[in-house]
């Protein structure tokens, strides 16, 4: 790479926030994300089967649960049904490839020459992450659908308000979705193992996220810790605001809790990719 | 004899060309070591709310938590090549394989050790250790629980191989639908008296899953007098090996390589 | 005698899902699955004895891969038998397997992750090689192959082309008596490839191997074989020696004459008629150089004794077009409109 070649990206890399000038090219990014994954027929159909079934273990247990114990725990029954299979939807929404796409690029070294395309590697990134959740959350329709049959009501949003407020936590919700799997990616730079990204990631996300069970159930210490993590704001915060569990303004403190996680993941991203680029040039590799 | 032979040599090598990615041996065994507390992290929540599950207590259900997560360790660990196969199938990288003067299946399998089975392994044998002793379980369970896992590993093996399969036919890379086996094993690791007949069915007859831990645990772990049940995990491997032999050899029929 | 392998009217179909372009089509595609049939190989029947050498050509897409992956046990045909040294290649593919060698030039793959030393041992072991084969094919194989470098080298960290000398290497190991080589110099440079041809060549002589080559460097051909296939969008166009090859294609021959001094007109209207009598047609190609072209076989006397005694030659040259350029020939008569297809 030549010198001026590295300044260049040196430069690019560093910026705290890309151009978001080029939108044109991320739309086309995110279309073409969209159809390559329509493609994906039978491994879409088959990924929804094998989700369904992982996310059906918890439901079953706590169906099991309430069913057998006259001391049924502080939620009502149709309550936390219709928080598990929101919950079990968005999470499956929110499930991106980004760990293994950028992964891939970062093992192969091909990053090197994405930093060098004239559109920002991570908003580039983020929208095709767009597109994969976008398109998952169409296969969530038929399941919120059984969900209003079978739970009714329950799993109508609280009210128009509370339904305007978490679709704008879902939107965060998914860019700190992103942005977690863009910084734990970043280990693909020390590490060959992808699958040990993605699931160090989707370790801490199943334990503290909420998704199979709301922070209320959690016993004390596991309910601190995830307090203190943005994992809850992933799945926890917006199916709560969702179903009217917070109100007013704890709502609004959830709000700009989840942005202020947003921009600091987002911000982190780009500063550790920006110094592991850094890393790579000075080693030549 | 010579092909045992032939097959340690084959595993041995593939093993050794693995632990060469130490840093990766690491992270392996770091991530599903990982794994397996949030799954556990599952269970603290559930028994803060209720005092058992199906009445088995929390211990007994860290017993199938455990040879679960054995069970899945000892497939990763032996047989774990067949989440390459959709792969292989698309880019035609089983030809080699076919023109060697081995069983197909077996030699494949081994071939391709993975290293976060270690933790797997490890996290399982320490739960079920830990359980059967807080149980006071009889020597006999001590004796068996060795070849259950043996049993569930080769019955998990047969199931993933099973639909694996299915990529001879639905083509495309991706190894989506081996997780429809790996999900349902990880219903296993409940009592399955909490699901719905027709899954508890499922579980213990088609994809018999619960029939290495489950079904004979229950009998030496006290909670049924089904002595019987000893035998369910060598039955349920034998019929899983019968299954993934059978649909492997039609699957090889439809092969159609890469043309080119 | 009971030939190395036969097949009859053997044919191969495959069937490929349609694809509808853009969204809305990969849309219907998600609840539509129409597919069409691409018939790769059609009524192949054609015998090879023990011992043969055999070079199997086409282009892109005639079905030479796909007929080798028959004849391997990899793929199993839709219609017709074959038979190789007596067995069904798909039936009896491990029993078969001891006695083939199978090269992919394509995509060279040594199954493991693992050092060439390693993987040739394995091989050992694996196809029961006894030491006094394998202390044979070992060596010269390492010897002409120039594999002592690569030995300690994971296969991963190969180039191509070493790859590609170590598959090799490794195919032969165990003096199989029929050898499938697809492509075995395809991405090689000339030196490399010429390496590979002796080693075939050498390995071929002393073990009596039964040789089927697929290739697209006809050199590789004439170098290791005698008898040549062609095979033209699935079906055989041709199937003979070398020389017949020739006699049956290459019908433009041509006398090249260097004059002395340059002719008059007059002279060389004479010569043309009387050549042209005889079947040639003469062109001049410069004031001091002519050419006779001819397609008869057994013309060339006649047709350089008139130019011997009409005019002043300084030198004379009988040429035939190569084999080279014969096939290219031929791919351009019957190229296919659309290029498509497996190969």
């Amino acid at each position: 790479m030549s010198a001026t070649q590295s300044e260049r990206v040196r430069s690019r890399a560093a910026l705290p926030l890309g151009p978001f000038g080029d939108l044109a090219s991320y739309v086309a990014l995110f279309v073409r994300s969209v159809r390559a994954n329509f493609a994906y027929r039978q491994a879409v159909l088959t990924s929804l089967l094998a989700a369904g079934i992982s996310y059906s273990i918890p439901l079953l247990v706590w169906r099991h649960v309430y069913a057998a114990s006259p001391h049924a725990p502080p939620i009502p029954a149709a309550q936390l049904f219709a928080y598990l299979l929101l919950g079990g939807c968005l999470n499956f929404a929110l499930g991106m490839s980004v760990e293994f796409r950028v992964g891939q690029r970062i093992r192969t070294g091909m990053i090197a020459t994405d930093l060098l395309k004239p559109i920002d590697f991570q908003v580039a990134q983020l929208s095709q992450a767009l597109s994969d959740a976008l398109f998952n959350v169409l296969l969530c329709g038929p399941i919120w659908f059984v969900g209003l049959v079978t739970l009714r009501g329950e799993i109508l949003p609280a009210s128009t308000g509370s339904l305007l407020a978490s679709l704008l936590s879902i939107v965060l919700a998914f860019v700190i979705m992103f942005s977690i799997s863009f910084v734990f990616v970043q280990a693909a730079f020390f590490t060959n193992s992808g699958y040990g990204i993605f699931a160090a990631r989707s370790a801490l996300q199943q334990t503290f996220s909420g998704l199979s069970a709301p922070l209320a159930l959690f016993p004390w210490w596991m309910r601190a810790t995830s307090e203190w993590l943005p994992f809850r704001h992933t799945i926890h915060t917006p199916i709560a605001i969702y179903l009217g569990w917070v109100s007013g303004g704890e709502v609004a403190r959830l709000l700009a809790l989840q942005l202020g996680w947003a921009v600091l993941l987002f911000l982190l991203g780009r500063v550790i990719l920006a110094a592991a680029f850094r890393r790579l040039e000075i080693q030549g590799g | 004899m010579e092909w045992i032979k032939l097959y340690f040599v084959a595993y041995r090598t593939a093993l050794q060309a693995k632990l060469e990615y130490r840093a990766d041996f690491w992270v392996g065994m770091l991530t599903s070591v990982l794994l397996q507390l949030a799954a556990l992290s599952f269970l603290v929540v559930i028994f803060k709310n209720a005092p058992s599950l199906n009445g088995w207590t929390g211990t007994e259900v860290v017993f199938l938590f455990g040879m679960t997560a054995a069970a899945l360790g000892t497939s990763e660990l032996f047989f774990n090549h067949i989440w390459m196969l959709p792969q292989y199938v698309v880019s035609g990288e089983l030809d080699r394989l076919l023109t060697y003067p081995v069983h197909s299946l077996p030699f494949f399998l081994i071939t391709r050790p993975e290293l976060h089975s270690f933790g797997n392994l490890v996290t399982g044998s320490l739960l079920v250790t830990g359980s059967l002793i807080q149980l006071g379980a009889p020597l006999v369970a001590w004796l068996l629980v060795p070849l259950w896992i043996v049993c569930g590993s080769i019955t998990y093996t047969s199931a993933l191989v099973v639909f694996g399969c299915l990529s001879f036919r639905l083509l495309g890379p991706y190894s989506h639908h081996l997780m429809v086996p790996h999900n349902l094993l990880q219903a296993t690791r409940y009592p399955l008296g909490i699901y719905p007949g027709w899954l508890a069915y499922l579980l213990v007859l088609v994809v018999p899953f619960g029939a290495f831990h489950y079904l004979p645990g229950g009998f030496v772990l006290g909670k049924s007098l089904a002595w019987w049940t000893v035998l369910a995990p060598p039955l349920a491997a034998g019929w899983g090996l019968v299954v993934a032999n059978y649909v492997w050899q039609r699957g090889l029929e439809f092969y159609e390589s890469t043309g080119s | 005698m009971q030939p190395a392998l036969e097949t009859q009217r053997l044919s191969k179909t495959y069937r490929r899902r349609k694809r509808q372009p853009g969204l809305f089509g990969a849309v219907r595609s998600l609840f539509s699955s129409e597919s069409t049939d691409v018939p790769a190989v059609r009524e192949l029947s054609f015998r090879i004895e023990p011992g043969e050498r055999v070079g199997l050509i086409g282009e892109n897409g005639a079905g030479k891969s796909t007929t080798l992956k028959m004849l391997t046990g990899i793929l199993v045909p839709t219609a017709g038998t074959l038979s190789v040294l007596g067995r069904t290649p798909h039936k009896e593919r491990r029993q078969l397997s001891r006695d083939i060698g199978v090269v992919f030039g394509q995509r060279p793959q040594l199954l493991w992750d693992i050092p060439v030393r390693e993987t040739f041992s394995l091989l050992k072991t694996m196809y029961r090689i006894p030491e006094a084969v394998y202390a044979v094919t070992y060596h010269e194989a390492v010897r002409r192959l120039e594999l002592t470098p690569l030995l300690s080298v994971p296969v991963r960290q190969l180039s191509l082309g070493q790859r590609m000398r170590c598959d090799l290497a490794a195919a032969l190991l165990h003096a199989p008596r029929i050898a499938f080589l697809d492509e075995p110099t395809i991405g090689l440079d000339v030196s490399v490839k010429e390496q590979v041809r002796e080693f075939i060549v050498e390995m071929q002589a002393r073990f009596g191997t039964t040789l089927l080559i697929t290739t697209h460097d006809l050199k590789d051909i004439t170098e290791t074989c005698e008898r040549l296939l062609l095979l033209d969008r699935g079906e055989l166009l041709f199937d003979g020696s070398l020389p017949e090859f020739e006699r049956r294609f290459a019908s433009k021959r041509r006398i090249v004459v260097e004059l002395e001094k340059a002719i008059s007109e007059d002279a060389r209207v004479a010569l043309a008629a009387e050549l042209s009598a005889l079947g040639g047609a003469l062109r001049v190609t410069a004031p001091q150089h002519l050419t006779v072209e001819y397609e008869r076989e057994g013309a060339a006397p006649t047709l350089t004794q008139v130019v011997l005694s009409r005019v002043p030659v300084a030198d004379i040259v009988l040429e035939k077009a190569d084999i080279e350029s014969i096939v290219a020939g031929i791919y351009r008569r019957t190229a296919s409109p659309i290029e498509n297809g497996p190969g």
